[in-house]
């Protein structure tokens, strides 16, 4: 029961960040980019500032709700983008080794180690320095990083399954390698590769704020709320909404989308187990 | 002869029930000491589910929701949780089909079955290693000492099936509910864990309940066997009488169905009951095997009443024997 | 007459497993042949083997004539086709039935849904099955679903892996009633692979037993069954329970050593368990003898 309340939240933050990052932008009475430095660090509503600006003011006068609206859409985007291409790119590989075994397993297990012995920081910091910065080089490094969850679950469960008698019938039918990867095995094991999916975009996002908020992520003026926090962190003392406010967004967010996974894995656990 | 041998085991219109559906429907048994009681049926009939309910081990969501369970005179129907754990590994041992699953594979033999020992008899770990040795002896393993420090996978399906029987039978048990002990193991095993098992049971006077859907093992081993179908006895008899004179419907398809080297024709086929075993859904009324049975008639929607073909043979049908 | 099948020589390791120890075996056509034997025996790494899953160690597998290892996977796929033990396991559960069963065609590029429908009536399952679920169907009905894809391409041989043993007694019978009976209308050659030899007895033509890799004694069924010559086909035949009350336990007559396919012992490998065996089963090793259309392992019986 609990749990069913809880990924009931997960699901409500998930529909209300989507929302959000959908319309907000176009809600919102202030546009994100415009600086006003008469207007800059103004609290927000409650805390005693003037209804103009909700959510308040950053340091250079930007209107902070039209900023964090607008952030949960390069979040939500980039963490889709990112789970997307790592999704792809891991599954690939699991399923091959896990179905073929042997050598290509050998070589696959060898990619997997590689990858996780690989520090993420210092990959983007290199990337960032030769070729810049951008929304689409975030997604492509964090797409190019973070696909060993999938890979390892697609393998194991690919393992698991290939043993089972209906591969084995489907190939004596003579059906195509294709037909048996993609309409056999995949299509078995997709469920828990939905929950991998899930937990891949809460980190995606939270790397993407580390990210930024080392400067190697998403390029200013764009309202990544990692970038938020950094430009905030000068003024963390005396005007704590500046880092609050995206940091609450940000925690919400992936708790949000945490809850929901766990349940899509209790879902599918009872489902698979009968 | 079983007569005159006390019951240790009865029990008397049990009923279990899962959610919507129930899986015992007014079932009843006696085992005598020293008798071997087979009770038979296949899958879904809820012979398994009969044992569970005894032992007190149900899972979740069954509930017994009626019946009266006797041990050795005793009315257990009542007992909690924990007074049945008292009795269940010392005075009742229960061995199932899996023994690989049935043992932890992660703890040695010795370290197994020195627990079950103390914690029922307490005593020191070198007392209770002494007397699980003495039974792995008993059970005819050849080096019980190596076998205490091996762990389970490094025995065969048949010696593991052993172990299972000398752990059950460690604190001297009145009564041994074996479920399906023979299914998993090869046919060459089969027959010396049987084996087994009766010189136990006349060395012991042991009473034993055997679970079983195969009717050859309950021809070879039966004193008494109960036919279950859809979560009723449907025919209870002893084993010469039963196999002579089937006389439910069900029986005798079932008998039939089994083919035995020599006896048919090959050019025949094989009887069979066309079908499927159903669910029975609580408040079911009537036979439960009237929708595959050739010979059902109106009134067995209705009513099934308990009829005797001789004092120790009885079955639950509208047709005379 | 070409035979159906034609094994020779077949081997197969897993690493220090001998699965498959050298087994020469031929499946007449049209005839239904038996494979008998215990757990380590080998018979089901022989059925995948023959089925073109895996590929053996050494030796070749000659289906109608032709080397398996030289035709395609759609070649193979029409000539021998295969139903499996598990019914829970042997069926996509993300795949509706129809699906399932049509398979095969669609393998060959063929889409005639018609066939599927009428495989699925001769198999006695009812048309509204189609569009379920495995999930939604009984051991029994998923047998038959089974049966029915491995004949809607018309194949010349089907290999069964113990296809009645997870199934109940009644439903084993309905079961292979409906094997026979297909077997005679379709003109097939079976390959009938089980540890029951009862179930053989009623099925098979002849019958081979196998143990730890080998064939150890091969003849038409009901040679075999009344007069066994090696002794660990008397002792298989001897340990069957029938149901026939007042016979009592049998006697095996094996020992209690577990046979393990990866520490197969010298000389005969059931020496340790043999309850027949003479000093010399430790060293020499048996070779199969043939006569009367019957092959018997064994140095006893070459005398």
């Amino acid at each position: 029961m609990t749990r069913h309340i809880a990924t009931g939240i997960g699901l409500f933050i998930i529909g209300f960040t989507l929302l959000v990052a959908l319309i907000g932008p176009s809600l919102v009475p202030h546009d994100p980019f415009t600086q006003d430095l008469m207007q800059r660090l103004q609290p927000p509503a409650w805390l005693g500032g003037s209804g103009e600006h909700l959510f308040g003011t950053d340091q250079l006068g930007r209107d902070y709700l039209a900023r964090l609206v607008y952030g949960a859409r390069i979040s939500l985007l980039i963490g889709a983008c990112a789970a997307l291409t790592s999704g792809v790119i891991g599954i690939t590989l699991g399923v091959l080794g896990g179905f073929f075994g042997g050598r290509v397993d050998d070589v696959v297990m060898f990619v997997i180690t590689c990858r996780l012995s690989i520090p993420l920081i210092l990959v983007a910091l290199a990337i960032v320095s030769a070729v810049g910065s951008s929304l689409t080089i975030v997604v492509l490094t964090l797409g190019l990083l973070l696909w060993d969850r999938f890979a390892v679950v697609a393998r194991t469960t690919t393992m698991q399954v290939r043993n089972l008698d209906y591969v084995a019938a489907a190939q004596a039918a003579g059906a195509s390698l294709w037909h048996v990867l993609a309409r056999e095995v995949v299509p078995n094991i997709a469920h828990h590769l939905v929950v991998v999916a899930t937990l891949e975009v809460a980190l995606a996002i939270l790397l993407e704020s580390v990210l930024s908020f080392l400067g190697l992520g998403v390029p200013a003026p764009l309202p990544s709320w990692g970038l938020m926090i950094a430009e905030g962190k000068d003024y963390m003392f005396f005007e704590p909404w500046v880092i609050m406010v995206p940091g609450l967004a940000l925690f919400v967010l992936v708790l949000g989308i945490n809850l929901v996974g766990d349940g899509l894995r209790d879902l599918f656990g009872t489902r698979s187990r009968g | 002869m079983a007569d005159g041998l006390e019951p240790v085991l009865e029990v008397e219109g049990l009923r279990v029930r899962f959610g919507a559906t129930e899986a015992v429907r007014g079932a009843g048994l006696l085992v005598r000491r020293g008798e071997t009681h087979c009770l038979v049926g296949e899958s879904g009939c809820g012979k398994s589910v009969t044992a569970l309910a005894v032992m007190g081990l149900l899972a979740k969501g069954a509930v017994r929701t009626e019946g009266r369970i006797r041990f050795q005179g005793q009315d257990i129907s009542g007992l909690g949780d924990r007074a049945l754990g008292r009795l269940r590994g010392d005075r009742i041992g229960m061995i199932f089909q899996e023994p690989m699953t049935s043992l932890n594979p992660a703890y040695t033999i010795g370290s197994q079955m020195t627990e079950v020992y103390r914690r029922h008899r307490g005593g020191s770990r070198a007392a209770a290693a002494e007397r699980a040795a003495a039974l792995l002896g008993r059970v005819g393993m050849a080096n019980p000492g190596l076998r205490l420090g091996q762990f389970p996978h490094q025995l065969s399906g048949g010696l593991r099936q052993r172990v299972m029987i000398a752990m059950a039978l460690l604190c001297g048990p009145e009564l041994l509910i074996a479920d399906e002990p023979t299914t998993a193991l090869d046919v060459t095993v089969q027959a010396g864990i049987l084996r087994l098992l009766a010189g136990l049971q006349a060395e012991m006077g042991l009473a034993l309940l055997l679970i079983t859907h195969d009717l050859g093992v309950v021809a070879r081993v039966a004193q008494r066997v109960s036919v279950m179908y859809a979560g009723q006895v449907i025919e209870s008899a002893p084993a010469g009488a039963l196999f002579a004179a089937p006389t439910h419907p069900y029986t005798r398809g079932l008998l039939a169905s089994v083919p035995v080297p020599g006896r048919q024709r090959r050019d025949e086929p094989l009887g069979s009951i066309p079908g499927t075993v159903p669910r029975m859904p609580v408040g079911f009324v009537g036979c439960g095997f009237r929708d595959r049975c050739p010979s059902a008639m109106p009134d067995c929607a209705v009513e099934v009443p308990l009829r005797h073909r001789s004092p120790d043979h009885a079955y639950l049908c509208r047709l005379d024997a | 007459m070409t035979p159906a099948i034609e094994v020779r020589g077949l081997s197969r390791r897993f690493g220090a497993v001998r699965a498959v120890d050298g087994i020469d075996l031929v499946v007449p056509t049209g005839g239904v042949m038996g494979v008998v034997g215990e757990s380590g025996c080998g018979k089901s790494t022989l059925a995948r083997i023959i089925l073109g899953l895996m590929p053996p160690s050494a030796g070749e597998v000659l289906v109608e004539g032709q080397r398996l290892d030289s035709m395609d996977r759609r070649a193979r796929a029409r000539l021998i086709q295969p139903v499996f033990q598990d019914p829970y396991s042997s069926l996509n559960p993300r795949q509706r039935i129809r699906d399932i069963v049509a398979l095969p065609l669609r393998a060959q590029g063929i889409h005639d849904d018609a066939r599927v429908m009428e495989m699925l009536a001769r198999v006695g399952l009812p048309g509204a099955m189609a569009d379920r679920f495995p999930g939604q169907l009984s051991g029994g009905q998923r047998q038959r679903v089974a049966i029915a894809r491995a004949l809607v391409g018309r194949p010349r041989i089907v290999v069964c892996d113990e296809p009645t043993s997870a199934l109940d007694v009644s439903v084993q019978a309905q079961i292979l009633n409906l094997l026979v009976a297909l077997r005679a209308e379709l003109g097939l050659t079976l390959v009938f692979i089980s540890h029951n030899l009862a179930v053989v007895e009623h099925i098979a033509t002849e019958v081979a037993v196998m143990y730890l890799g080998r064939i150890v004694e091969q003849a038409p069924v009901d040679a075999l069954f009344r007069s066994p010559e090696h002794p660990y086909t008397r002792a298989l035949l001897a340990s069957v329970l029938t149901p026939e009350p007042g016979l009592g336990i049998p006697e095996s007559g094996l020992g209690d050593v577990a046979p393990d396919p990866a520490n197969i012992p010298p000389g005969c490998r059931l020496h340790p368990r043999c309850p027949v065996a003479e000093g010399r089963c430790a060293t020499d090793s048996p070779e199969g003898r043939r006569s009367n259309g019957r092959l018997v392992e064994c140095l006893l019986a070459a005398d």
